[in-house]
C-alpha cells in the first residue's frame, strides 16, 4: 500500500545551525525525526508504503551550506550534500579521485544523480552503494556534527553491521574528507550490474595500488557481498609483500589473491543476485584489478555536461 | 502547508501537505497530466520534469522541497500549437508510439542538450553521450533505436515542420 502524504510531518530548518539544535532537542534520547535530504531512498520506500517514520526533518533547504566540493594542500572535502551530479562535474574529483567518480557516474540515472547526496548514500548504508567502496579505498574521513561541536571517524569505523552506523539520532553527516594519493599511484573501479546505467550492483570494486616494481600499499574494497561495504583487508596484506613483483603476471599470485578474497567476504542470495554468482565475480574483479591496473587508466573519464 | 512554485512560467500557489509527491501536485492540483507515473520507485522517469534546470523524477520530490523553486513540464516546452524541434523530431521519426515515456525522454534530452550547449557550444553529442543522458528513461515500446534517432535527426538537421 501507498504512503500517505498527510501521515507525515516534516520540519524544513532553514540552516544548519537551526537543523542541529532541532536534532538535539528532539532526537537526544531516541530517532524521532528521520532526515530527510534528497529522497531518493526514503521517497521509495515511502511511496512503497514502508517508510517508518512519521516525523521528517527536510536538510535539502541546507544545500547551499553543505554541497561544497573543496580542495586544499592535503586533499579535498567535500560536502555530505554536493549531489552524485556535482561530484562527477568537479574537475579535482575527476583529476585525483577517479574511483569516485566513475562511482557518482554509475548511480542511477541522470535524475537520481541529480538528487542523490553522497551523504544520504552513506547513511544509507546500502552494502551496494556505490560510492561506498571507493570512499573505503581512499581511507575517507567523515565529519560528523550536532550542536555541541564535530567529531571525525574513518568510514571504516562507521560501519558496524547491517545499517549499524556509528552514528547517533541528534547527528548529521557533514562532509567527506579525502587525502591526495601518492603521485603514481593506480586507481581501479568497476561496478558489475544487470544493465549500465540504472541498475544497483550485484557487486561492486574500488581500490588503489602504489609502487613501481612492487606493491608499495594496496587497498580493495568491494560492496554487495557482505552485511557492509567492505576493505577486503586478508586480500590487502597477501598483496602487500615485496616478492610480488609488479607488473603481476605470476599466476600463482593471481590464484592466491583470487583465494584469499574468498576470506574477506561473506556473499549471500538475494534478489539481485546469487551466492555463488558474487563469489565467482568477485574473484573475476580481484584477477582484473590485479591484471589491468598497470595499464593506462581504466577508469573511462567522459566530459559529461 | 503553503508552497509556492513557478510552473511553466505561471505562479502557483498551494496549500497541501508536505510530504505530497511532486507528481501529485502537479498532475491534481495543477491539472498538468504531462508527468506521467510509470513506476513510483524512481526507475522509469515517465515523471520526469525539470526543477530549477535539472531534470529529476517527481515522483520522489516531496513537494516541500521546490519550495520557490521554477519547474518546467512538458506542457512548458512548445509555445501553443508550435512544436520544439525536438518535439517535430520525435513526431517525424517515430520516437513516440504510445506515449507514455514521450514527456519524460522530451524533458531529459531537451535538458541534456540545454546543459551540453552551455558546456560545449557548437559540438555535437554523440550517440553514447545521448544514450547516457537518458539512462534513466525506460520506454516499452521503441525499442530505443527510434528515439536516438530522433534526438540525432533532431541535432543534424533542423526538420521541417510538415504542415499544410
Ligand atoms: C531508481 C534508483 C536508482 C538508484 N541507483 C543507485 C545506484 O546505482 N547506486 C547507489 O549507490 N544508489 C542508488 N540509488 C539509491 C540512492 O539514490 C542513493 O543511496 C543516494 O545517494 C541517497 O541519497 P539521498 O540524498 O537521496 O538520500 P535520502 O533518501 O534523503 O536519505 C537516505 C538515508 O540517509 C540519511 N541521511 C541523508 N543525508 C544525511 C546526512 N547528511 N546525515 C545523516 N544522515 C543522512 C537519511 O536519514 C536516510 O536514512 C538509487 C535509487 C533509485 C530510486
Ligand atoms: S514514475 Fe517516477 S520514475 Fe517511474
Ligand atoms: S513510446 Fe510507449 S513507452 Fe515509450
Amino acid at each position: 500500500m501507498r504512503g500517505i502524504a498527510s501521515e507525515i510531518k516534516i520540519l524544513s530548518p532553514k540552516n544548519l545551525k537551526e537543523a542541529l539544535q532541532f536534532l538535539s532537542k528532539e532526537n537526544s534520547s531516541k530517532l524521532h525525526w528521520k532526515v530527510l535530504a534528497g529522497a531518493t531512498d526514503l521517497a521509495v520506500e515511502f511511496n512503497a508504503g514502508k517508510l517508518k517514520h512519521h516525523q521528517l526533518i527536510n536538510i535539502w533547504p541546507l544545500r547551499q551550506e553543505l554541497n561544497k566540493i573543496k580542495f586544499s594542500k592535503t586533499g579535498v572535502t567535500i560536502g555530505a550534500m554536493a549531489t552524485f551530479t556535482e561530484i562527477q562535474n568537479d574537475l579535482g574529483i575527476n583529476k585525483y579521485f577517479p574511483n569516485l567518480a566513475a562511482a557518482s557516474r554509475l548511480v542511477g540515472g541522470v535524475q537520481i544523480q541529480n538528487r542523490g547526496t553522497i551523504g544520504g548514500n552513506i547513511a544509507n548504508a546500502s552494502p551496494a552503494g556505490d560510492s561506498l567502496p571507493a570512499l573505503l579505498a581512499y581511507d575517507a574521513l567523515l565529519n560528523i556534527q550536532d550542536s555541541d561541536g564535530s567529531r571525525k571517524i574513518p568510514i571504516t569505523e562507521f560501519y558496524r553491521g547491517y545499517k549499524d552506523l556509528n552514528l547517533f539520532p541528534r547527528e548529521l553527516i557533514v562532509s567527506v574528507e579525502i587525502e591526495f594519493k601518492k603521485h603514481g599511484t593506480r586507481h581501479y573501479f568497476r561496478k558489475v550490474g544487470t544493465r549500465q546505467a540504472q541498475a544497483i550492483s550485484k557487486v561492486v570494486a574500488a581500490g588503489t595500488v602504489q609502487g613501481k616494481t612492487s606493491i608499495q600499499a594496496v587497498t580493495f574494497c568491494l560492496g554487495s557481498v557482505g552485511p557492509t561495504p567492505l576493505r577486503c583487508e586478508k586480500l590487502e596484506k597477501y598483496l602487500t609483500c615485496p616478492e610480488v613483483e609488479l607488473p603481476i603476471r605470476d599466476r600463482s599470485v593471481i590464484d592466491g589473491a583470487r583465494q584469499t578474497v574468498t576470506l574477506d567476504i561473506s556473499p549471500q542470495d538475494d534478489i539481485r543476485s546469487t551466492k555463488s554468482y558474487r563469489l565467482f565475480a568477485s574473484q573475476g574483479l580481484v584477477e582484473d584489478f590485479l591484471t589491468s591496473y598497470f595499464r593506462p587508466s581504466r577508469i573511462f573519464i567522459k566530459d559529461r555536461p | 502547508m503553503k508552497i509556492q512554485f513557478t510552473v511553466n512560467k505561471k505562479k502557483y500557489s498551494l496549500d497541501v501537505s508536505p510530504m505530497t509527491r511532486l507528481l501529485d501536485a502537479l498532475r491534481n492540483n495543477l491539472g498538468l497530466t504531462g508527468a506521467k507515473e510509470g513506476c513510483g520507485e524512481g526507475e522509469c522517469g515517465a515523471c520526469s520534469v525539470i526543477v530549477d534546470g535539472e531534470v529529476v523524477n517527481s515522483c520522489l520530490i516531496p513537494v516541500c522541497q521546490v519550495q520557490k523553486s521554477t519547474i518546467k513540464t512538458v506542457e512548458g516546452l512548445s509555445s501553443g500549437e508550435n512544436l520544439t524541434v525536438l518535439q517535430e523530431s520525435f513526431t517525424r521519426f517515430g520516437g513516440a508510439q504510445c506515449g507514455i515515456c514521450t514527456p519524460g525522454i522530451l524533458l531529459a534530452t531537451q535538458n541534456f542538450l540545454d546543459l551540453w550547449k552551455k558546456k560545449k557550444g557548437g559540438k555535437v553529442p554523440g550517440e553514447a553521450e545521448i544514450r547516457e543522458a537518458l539512462a534513466g528513461n525506460l520506454c516499452r515500446c521503441t525499442g530505443y533505436t527510434k528515439i536516438f534517432l530522433s534526438v540525432k535527426k533532431a541535432l543534424r538537421n533542423t526538420p521541417r515542420p510538415e504542415r499544410n
